[in-house]
């Protein structure tokens, strides 16, 4: 009992003693992965979001889509017949923070990105029960109706490149999630992919971020650049970045 | 714990603490039961340590006896169900629409495979039977006998897998354009008297339209035969893909024919070659087609 006597009798060395071994299981679970080569998958095809597509995954998250919606398809049979490719760790890669999810009131949308058209997502935004009679999702029917001030765009790619480079954002670019040149052209970038598919601006666009975007004007108004431009953009790139011809599923089992 | 002092009256051994002179603790030892599941718990935890993986080892983990994973599993469930689904498919691949239809099985077999396809892609805009919407929604019901490119099996599979606008190489693709607004092609007067032609070929009537001169327009100025074809009634062999304006089926409603022609209407409809095999294109194309609507 002697040993104990020390703990017993001094709260601040009990709650220090406590942290301690809660933190070992912890440490052990959580920091190994941070140093297992193995723990993201080499892909082609990943690439950061565009300022319109993280506009649309920030509403996607003010809305709170993901208490409804998963983007994780587990290894299952049945859930890879039904929506594909099980999600990798690498298609996480640019998602700060990731939209896993856990609960699903309505369908997995890992790979929704190119099922369904245009339109069919604005039908469906505006009301669900539009199009699917049976339908419990709320209407957004307002994200048509409000202009996205793309001007804060820039601010935006910049803290997120802190997020990718924790002790400070490298001069030259070397390891930036964005470039200067994608934080200098934000604005322009996103109206430039809600707009016509094949302006200067919007090649421009395409080169900066690799090619195969989807540009063109989402919402069925050219006009104006809205909040559904942005939540279509988004919804119609996921899941479509890696390129699975290239992808060695079996070099990557885990 | 030096002191082993009993206690008399339950005959346990105490703490050997004493409090306030002469309060004293039982140390009264954990339940047998309890004792042996604890070290059984300890014991599968080193088994099962052993056999899944578990340590880190450097930059790798250690893989486990059974080096289990669980996209090892995945990728085995599906190799199975393929194994035992391939001479199915192969056989459907290679049969015609008669022979699915003369063997009870294959036909069982595709209409089943191609309802499970059509139940995780399909619905979201044909209906979960199949029947659109609702007419009028801009999406088409697929049970009727009214097809825009065609409803032969082989009609059915080529739309599936190509789509119509879909940005596909070989998309099916024929456009309404917008016939009104400031450069449009016609007058807001012009478009409600072929509105009024039009839909007068299925018996309708609208109001302050003039079907004589909504002929002319839909026969000079329009050009509307040009894909609807002379009489009103569709896509030709030579230029598919445009509706029957005499059948009263009305993909964009029967209310929307002014809209229609004025502001245009391109639906897209994706195409599917990248998400579903050929046999599931086929199969999900009898499905289709034995809804009631197939030719
Ligand atoms: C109350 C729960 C709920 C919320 C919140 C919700 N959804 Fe849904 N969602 C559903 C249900 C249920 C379905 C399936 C029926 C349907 O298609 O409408 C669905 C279907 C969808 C689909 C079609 C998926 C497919 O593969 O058919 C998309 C895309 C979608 N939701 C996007 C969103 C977005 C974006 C948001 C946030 C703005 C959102 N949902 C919020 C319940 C929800
Ligand atoms: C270049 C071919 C083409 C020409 C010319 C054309 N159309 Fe169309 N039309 C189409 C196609 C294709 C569709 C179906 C569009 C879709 O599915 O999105 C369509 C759809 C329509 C519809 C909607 C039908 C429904 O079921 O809701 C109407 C009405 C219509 N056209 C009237 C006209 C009139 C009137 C003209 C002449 C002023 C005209 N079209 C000229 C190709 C054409």
């Amino acid at each position: 009992m002697a040993t104990h006597d020390i703990f017993e009798k001094n709260s601040i060395l009990l709650a220090i003693g406590i942290v301690i071994v809660i933190s070992i299981a912890g440490l052990i679970e959580i920091v190994p992965l941070y140093f297992i080569g193995s723990t993201i998958e080499k892909v082609n095809g990943m690439r950061p979001y565009t300022p319109l597509e993280l506009a649309g995954r920030d509403i996607y998250v003010r809305e709170g889509c993901y208490l409804c919606h998963s983007q994780m398809i587990r290894p299952f049979r049945d859930e890879v017949e039904r929506y594909g490719h099980y999600s990798l760790a690498a298609e996480s890669a640019y998602d700060h923070p990731f939209q896993w999810g856990s609960k699903r009131t309505g369908p997995d949308l890992a790979r929704v990105g190119n099922k369904y058209s245009d339109k069919w997502h604005r039908d469906h935004m505006n009301n669900p029960r539009s199009i699917v009679p049976e339908s419990v999702m709320p209407g957004y029917s307002f994200l048509a109706k409000t202009e996205i001030d793309a001007s804060r765009y820039a601010a935006h790619l910049r803290a997120l490149n802190w997020t990718a480079q924790p002790n400070g954002v490298s001069k030259n670019d070397t390891g930036a999630m964005y470039t200067k040149a994608m934080i200098a052209n934000a604005a322009a970038d996103m109206k430039a992919q809600a707009g016509e598919t094949d302006s200067d601006e919007a090649e421009a666009l395409q080169k900066r971020y690799g090619g195969k975007l989807n540009v063109r004007d989402f919402d069925g108004n050219p006009d104006k650049v809205t909040e559904l431009d942005a939540m279509i953009a988004y919804l119609q790139m996921l899941g479509t970045l890696v390129d699975f011809k290239t992808y060695n599923a079996k070099a990557n089992l885990r | 714990m030096a002191h082993k002092e009993i206690d008399h009256i339950t005959g346990t051994e105490t703490t050997g603490h004493a409090w306030d002179g002469d309060l004293k603790e039982l140390n009264t030892p954990l339940p047998k039961w309890w004792l042996t599941i604890f070290w059984i718990t300890v014991v599968w935890a080193i088994g099962y340590m052993a056999y899944y993986p578990s340590w880190v080892i450097g930059d790798k983990n250690y893989e486990g006896y059974s080096k289990w994973t669980a996209r090892a599993d995945v990728h085995k469930a599906l190799e199975d169900a393929q194994a035992r689904l391939a001479p199915s498919f192969a056989k459907l691949q290679g049969a015609s629409l008669a022979d699915i239809r003369n063997d009870a099985d294959l036909s069982r077999f595709a209409t089943k495979a191609g309802k499970a396809v059509f139940g995780d892609n399909c619905v979201a805009c044909n209906g979960t039977g199949a029947n659109g919407v609702f007419n009028g929604s801009g999406y088409p019901s697929l049970v009727d006998k009214d097809w825009l490119w065609g409803g032969k099996l082989e009609d059915i599979i080529e739309t599936i897998r190509v789509g119509i606008r879909s940005g596909h190489d070989d998309e099916r693709l024929n456009t309404m354009a917008a016939y009104g607004g400031e450069d449009g092609q016609l007058t807001a007067e012009q478009i409600r008297n072929v509105a009024g032609f039009v839909l007068s070929l299925s018996g309708s009537t609208l109001e302050g339209a003039d079907i004589n001169k909504g002929k002319a327009v839909y026969l000079d100025d329009g050009g509307c035969n040009a894909c609807h074809g002379d009489e009103g009634k569709g896509g030709t062999a030579d230029v598919p893909g445009a509706p029957n304006l005499t059948d009263s089926i009305w993909l964009f409603g029967k209310g929307n024919v002014v809209s229609s022609i004025t502001h245009g209407r391109n639906a897209v409809m994706p195409a599917w070659d990248k998400r579903l095999t050929p046999a599931q294109i086929k199969a999900v194309a009898v499905y289709v087609h034995s809804r009631g609507g197939g030719q």
